[in-house]
């Protein structure tokens, strides 16, 4: 289940900080650089989507072409220095950016919709299971030589419910 | 020779479209004239259709394999430094190739069913024919006319006012994100999901047609459907392995719209192939499989006008595309035409049964399908709920992963709890013993099992009420096994030679139960998600960083080239308790070609956790920043799909009953058997 890979060609025999100046400036000519920042820069970063296509929220994008999650958790970073609470980041990047920043609606107004909706369907979806158990058991016994009997006749039926019922 | 070949391609795409049209009308003219001859040179043209489309493949393939970069498909998706295997996947890479292969896929479906039928469903196959053959000019008009993979790279040169071919000296390439060999499976698989699932549509719109609604049907369509839907299964966890591997972020899956697409129509199957069972035994639930199977082909479509009309954004590659309305067109024409059909043939799907309890099989399926369908219901909602904010209150919105989780996991639990319950409940009416019977040792399991994580300190709720649960299911399923073997023993079979007969004996209730336990790794898999951890840290060489009871030690760095991509890799050491335990290379990449970056994640696997880590760079200082995740139970996520797979053939195996069915022709016959 490893994964391992072999590294060959074009090894170059210098010391490892004068390699990557190397690959940065001459392999990767037009990448986005990474940072690592504090957890809990990570933590504040979770309420919030990155803005490079990717629909992962900020905390958690991964592209090296990304060119918004450095810049948005560098800014982040500020805000915790400033002493901002979560709250504050949020509304301070609702109004810098928008909702659309946000990695999930709100829970107030239209958005609430989004929040209530699937809730509402699977009620909605009760209720009919409700009814449609209700008339089913108040359906009478179905009478002989409909569909499903004429083809499974009762004697084959019988036959393999005891089958599973011995094996049972 | 190159722009034979190309022309060549063209035609065979133009002349399919052609046939397929007279497919559609000689099949639904011969059907409805009951002229057998009609219905004959329709099939065969569905057969010609195959062999053209799979020319036009070739010709295709043989201008990305030979760089052909006159050609603008070739050029947006290949260049001369790709490995053949990927020039070879850059048929599905970008938009008009992968509808060509689509195409594809749907011709060699249609010929499929066309000589599975040469001898059944007679009355049925001149409207099979005639949908598959719908479905497929669709996607032959839209080749033709709007995504032409053969469309030249022209150039209007000063005082020309017509434009002039042009070959550059090399591609695009294909994304970078795409050079993985599961990307080179995962689409082919996926999309045989996706486009296998036409097939159960054409014949539920045949028996509507046709009103002949009985048994033969929807046996037949039960397996039509459970091929795609194990494609569609694996394809969705090869992308979320390519999505774990590749894209670096740490995790499988991230509600994209793409994979929400892939997602719901495997979600509507699944019910289907539930709530099939109640139609089959009981004659019950006959107008809402007739809805599920209809769905899960609109949802395929939806899903597909969604993530390639360029509406939802996606890390995806189908952005932007002038597909969209065509899509949308035959979206609407096929919901049309379904909901005419169902709603004026409601009277011949009315359900023959009663139900004896509530507490009964068939009303835990009702229940199954239920959430099923909630959950997909919450996936499509989520997906479409951006397009209908910024439609309504001309303002975007974003939903990714904490709105489908926080939605989706209780759900997704109250399913896996079903899982457990719904095949020990009795058809008809289950007795206060039998409950006791079936799940008095699966709760004291399960009761236990969180008893021990509560006193080792386990505290996510989520994970905790998720991995209590896959015990309780997985002790449910056991014990069915083991209650079978043990009456098979009494034959004087031995324990696994009765396990094994027993399993074949009755294949698709036995097969389902193994389906249940990769659903339970499954769970398992996702559980760990509520433990795991990360850590990110800028480092140079001699440097270390801790996780877990794991220390990593960057020794290293290395570079390559070669003419495809540009990297530097990061020499890991990995210690354990202080041991060294294994050198993890994790690299980043820069294609030429395409001047993108990709990360290659270099991974520690194992059934308890998985060491995760990618390495980045940063410009400023000059170093490596090593983002490291530990996360638990990942490996039981792939073995669930090995087991999903080895459950979904041995439920397509025809077992003794349902050969016994199928050879029987008249009710006396059956009677017969039944009492021989």
């Amino acid at each position: 289940m490893e994964k391992r890979r072999s590294v060959t060609d074009s090894q170059t025999p210098l010391g490892a900080e004068v390699l990557m100046l190397i690959a940065v400036v001459f392999l990767f000519p037009s990448m986005q650089f990474a940072q690592a920042f504090p957890p809990e820069v990570k933590k504040a970063s979770e309420a919030f989507v990155c803005q490079c296509s990717c629909n992962h929220q900020l905390s958690a994008c991964g592209m090296l072409n990304c060119g918004s999650a450095t810049p948005l958790r560098t800014e982040i970073q500020e805000y915790l220095k400033q002493g901002k609470t979560q709250k504050e980041i949020v509304d301070a990047f609702v109004a810098k950016y928008s909702k659309v920043i946000l990695a999930a609606p709100m829970t107030q107004g239209f958005d609430l919709a989004a929040w209530l909706a699937p809730f509402a369907a699977l009620t909605f979806g009760l209720i009919v299971v409700y009814f449609v158990i209700k008339a089913w058991t108040q359906r009478k016994p179905a009478v002989a030589g409909n569909a499903s009997t004429r083809v499974i006749p009762d004697a084959y039926r019988d036959k393999m419910e005891k089958e599973l019922k011995d094996l049972g | 020779m190159l722009a034979l070949v190309s022309d060549f391609g063209q035609f065979c795409m133009l002349f399919a479209f052609c046939l397929s049209c007279y497919a559609i009308v000689s099949s639904f003219l011969g059907g409805k004239l009951g002229n057998r001859r009609l219905v004959e040179t329709a099939e065969r043209a569905v057969m010609a259709v195959c062999g053209l489309v799979t020319l036009t493949v070739f010709s295709l393939w043989y201008q990305l394999l030979n760089d052909n970069f006159n050609l603008q498909y070739v050029a947006a998706n290949s260049n001369r430094a790709m490995p053949w295997f990927y020039k070879f996947g850059a048929l599905w890479g970008g938009q008009e190739g992968s509808l060509v292969f689509w195409c594809w896929i749907l011709s060699l479906f249609s010929v499929t069913a066309v000589v599975l039928n040469l001898k059944k469903n007679r009355n049925l196959m001149p409207y099979v024919v005639g949908v598959i053959s719908m479905v497929t000019t669709f996607f032959l008009l839209v080749n033709n006319f709007v995504a032409n993979p053969f469309d030249m790279i022209g150039v209007i040169r000063p005082g020309s006012p017509v434009a002039t071919s042009f070959t550059p000296m090399d591609g695009n390439g294909l994304s970078a994100l795409l050079q993985y060999w599961a990307m080179v499976i995962h689409p082919p698989i996926l999309y045989t999901g996706y486009v296998g699932f036409t097939v159960p549509f054409a014949f539920a719109i045949a028996a509507l047609i046709t009103r002949d609604l009985d048994e033969e049907w929807i046996r037949t369509t039960r397996r039509w459907m459970m091929v795609p839907w194990l494609f569609q299964g694996i394809g969705i966890l090869l992308g979320a392995k390519w999505a774990y591997v590749v894209l670096g972020w740490g995790g499988y899956w991230s509600w994209d719209p793409v994979e929400n697409a892939s997602l719901m129509p495997w979600l509507a199957a699944t019910a289907f192939l539930h709530s099939v069972i109640m139609q089959e035994r009981k004659g019950m639930m006959k107008v809402w499989n007739m809805i599920l199977i209809l769905s899960t082909f609109l949802l395929c479509i939806f899903g597909t006008f969604l993530t390639r009309s360029g509406i939802v954004s996606s890390v995806h590659t189908f952005a932007v595309s002038p597909i969209g309305p065509f899509f949308s067109s035959f979206l609407f024409l096929m919901i049309s035409l379904s909901a005419y059909l169902l709603l004026t043939r409601l009277d011949s799907l009315k359900s023959e049964n009663r139900l004896d309890s509530v507490v009964s099989r068939e009303s835990s399926f009702l229940f199954n399908n239920l959430i099923l369908l909630a959950s997909m219901f919450a996936v499509l909602w989520g997906t479409i709920f951006p397009i209908i904010t910024e439609y309504l209150q001309n303002e975007k919105r974003t939903v990714s992963a904490p709105f489908y989780n926080k939605v989706n996991i209780p759900i997704g639990l109250f399913l896996l709890f079903l899982t457990g319950v719904g095949p020990l409940l009795a058809w008809r009416k289950t007795s206060m013993q039998s409950l006791k019977r079936n799940f008095t040792m699966p709760t004291i399991a399960a009761l236990v099992t969180g008893a021990v994580f509560f006193a080792f300190g386990m505290r996510h709720f989520y994970s905790m009420v998720c991995l209590i649960l896959c015990v309780f299911v997985m002790a449910t399923i056991l014990a069915e096994f083991h209650r079978g073997a043990n009456a098979r023993r009494r034959q004087g079979e031995s324990y696994l030679e009765a396990l094994w007969i027993l399993t074949f004996r009755n294949t698709r209730r036995y097969g389902g139960y193994i389906v249940h336990i990769a659903m339970v790794f499954l769970f398992v898999g996702f559980a760990g998600a509520g433990f795991n951890q990360d850590v990110m840290k800028e480092m140079g060489p001699g440097e270390s960083v801790e996780i877990g009871s794991y220390s990593l030690n960057l020794e290293q760095i290395k570079s390559n080239d070669n003419p495809n991509y540009a990297s530097v890799v990061a020499v890991m050491k990995v210690y354990q308790n202080g041991k060294l335990i294994d050198t993890l290379l994790p690299e980043t990449r820069f294609y030429k070609a395409k001047e993108e970056p990709t990360t290659e994640v270099a991974l520690r696997s194992s059934l308890k956790e998985d060491v995760y880590v990618v390495l980045q760079l940063n410009r400023s200082t000059s170093k490596a920043v090593i983002h490291v995740f530990l996360n638990p139970l990942v490996s039981w996520i792939w073995i669930g799909g090995l087991v999903f797979m080895l459950g979904t053939v041995v439920c397509l195996i025809p077992d003794r009953h349902e050969k016994a069915m199928q050879q029987v022709a008249s009710p006396a016959e059956v009677e017969e058997l039944a009492n021989a």
